[in-house]
């Protein structure tokens, strides 16, 4: 009977903070901000100002906007600029 | 009464023998269910690994670069104090804080390969054998730094600037290898906007192939457009696989990282020409 029970206590519990893990993980993956293509809420759309020329909003205009915001040398890859070298002096 | 105590003293012995047992059970299967344990563990940690995204990594890397900062100034200013007064007190001091800044710049490094070994696998999927090269080489470098447990125990300065300078060896090829990295992650993400953009023109391709009812001369500067995106798309596309190639053989001689970031740069721009030409074609009645 102990013995059981100890087995489920081992199947169980791990499975359980195994999921909760994978729960994390997806959480996490699905509240990544992802690049908008709509308008903010409260700019003006097309018909506030009909004198606007509307453009079309497909993936290509999306496209453009992603090319012209990426760089090749990111500033999220870039490795802190300081002194790397340290010494004492002789003894 | 007597019959009372006799089976109050039989009860606890029963329960003390019950308790023992479970004791004596859950230390069996202690021993007897490493596996199960060691691979519930694995998983565990696993998974955690996983989680880590590439912003945690980043956090945890800025963080870690905050704290080298912090001890590099306590380290230059115990550095002076020392050579300024030069007392028992002073080299202790100056001991002290370089040992912490040794190590907080090994971690600080560690953190940051760290981050740039996920964003490599996340951008590239580790697709080739020379992004499985670099991969390989960033987790070497984070394992070989994580088992250096002698930094930071030095209790003289003639130890301390052994390991220091023992640590500092790595630097030139740690930073081959951090600028290898960056250039595949950045050719990666522009093969993948190039190839969007080829889409695109294709489709554009295809919904003009037939006759139009636009004027002749219309049609022709429309032509003309089309080749112009045509041309700057090939050059960008020529430039990052240029790049390419050399990274695939980064490890064969000499080898500069900011002339292939100027031809990415490059290719970027051909990129941008291309795409916004294409959209305002695209824009048009």
């Amino acid at each position: 009977m102990n013995g059981r029970r100890l087995n489920l206590v081992w199947l169980i519990l791990p499975s359980v903070v195994f999921f909760l893990l994978v729960a994390t993980f997806i959480i996490k993956l699905s509240r990544r901000p992802a690049i908008s293509t709509q308008a903010p809420v409260g700019s003006p759309t097309p018909l506030d100002n009909p004198a606007a020329t509307p453009e079309t909003d497909n993936g290509l205009t999306s496209l453009v906007r992603q090319i012209a915001g990426w760089q090749v040398n990111d500033l999220r890859l870039a490795a802190p600029p300081f002194d790397r070298k340290i010494s004492l002096p002789s003894e | 009464m007597a019959d009372a105590h006799a089976l109050g003293a039989c009860l606890r012995k029963k329960v003390e023998v019950q308790l023992l047992s479970r004791a004596h059970k859950f230390c069996y299967y202690l021993v007897m269910k490493w596996w199960l344990i060691g691979g519930w563990a694995f998983l565990a940690g696993a998974t955690v690994v996983m989680a880590q995204s590439v912003g945690d990594l980043y956090a945890q890397a800025v963080d870690a670069g905050t704290q080298y900062r912090s001890a590099y100034s306590a380290y230059v200013q115990a550095k002076n104090q020392h050579l300024q007064y030069n007392t028992g007190t002073t080299r202790v001091e100056a001991i002290g804080k370089t040992n912490a800044v040794l190590i907080s710049r090994n971690k600080w490094l560690i953190d940051y390969l760290k981050y740039l070994r996920q964003m490599l696998a996340e951008v590239t999927t580790i697709a080739n054998y020379p992004q499985t090269v670099v991969y390989l080489g960033l987790e070497n470098q984070i394992n070989s730094l994580s088992g250096l447990t002698e930094l930071g125990q030095g209790d003289s300065f003639t130890k301390i600037n052994a390991a220091s300078n023992d640590w500092e060896k790595r630097l030139e090829q740690m930073d081959k290898l951090i600028g290898v990295s960056q250039l595949q992650i950045s050719s990666t993400k522009l093969a993948n906007f190039q190839n969007q953009l080829g889409g695109y023109m294709e489709e554009y391709i295809q919904n003009h192939s037939t006759p139009s009812a636009l004027p002749a001369g219309r049609q022709a500067a429309q032509a003309t457009t089309l080749t112009l995106i045509t041309d700057k798309l090939a050059a960008s596309i020529a430039d990052r696989k240029e790049v390419d190639q050399q990274l695939a053989v980064y490890n064969t001689g000499y080898w500069s990282a900011s002339s292939y970031i100027q031809q990415l740069d490059r290719s970027h721009q051909q990129l941008l020409e291309a795409a916004k030409l294409l959209a305002e074609l695209t824009n048009q009645p």
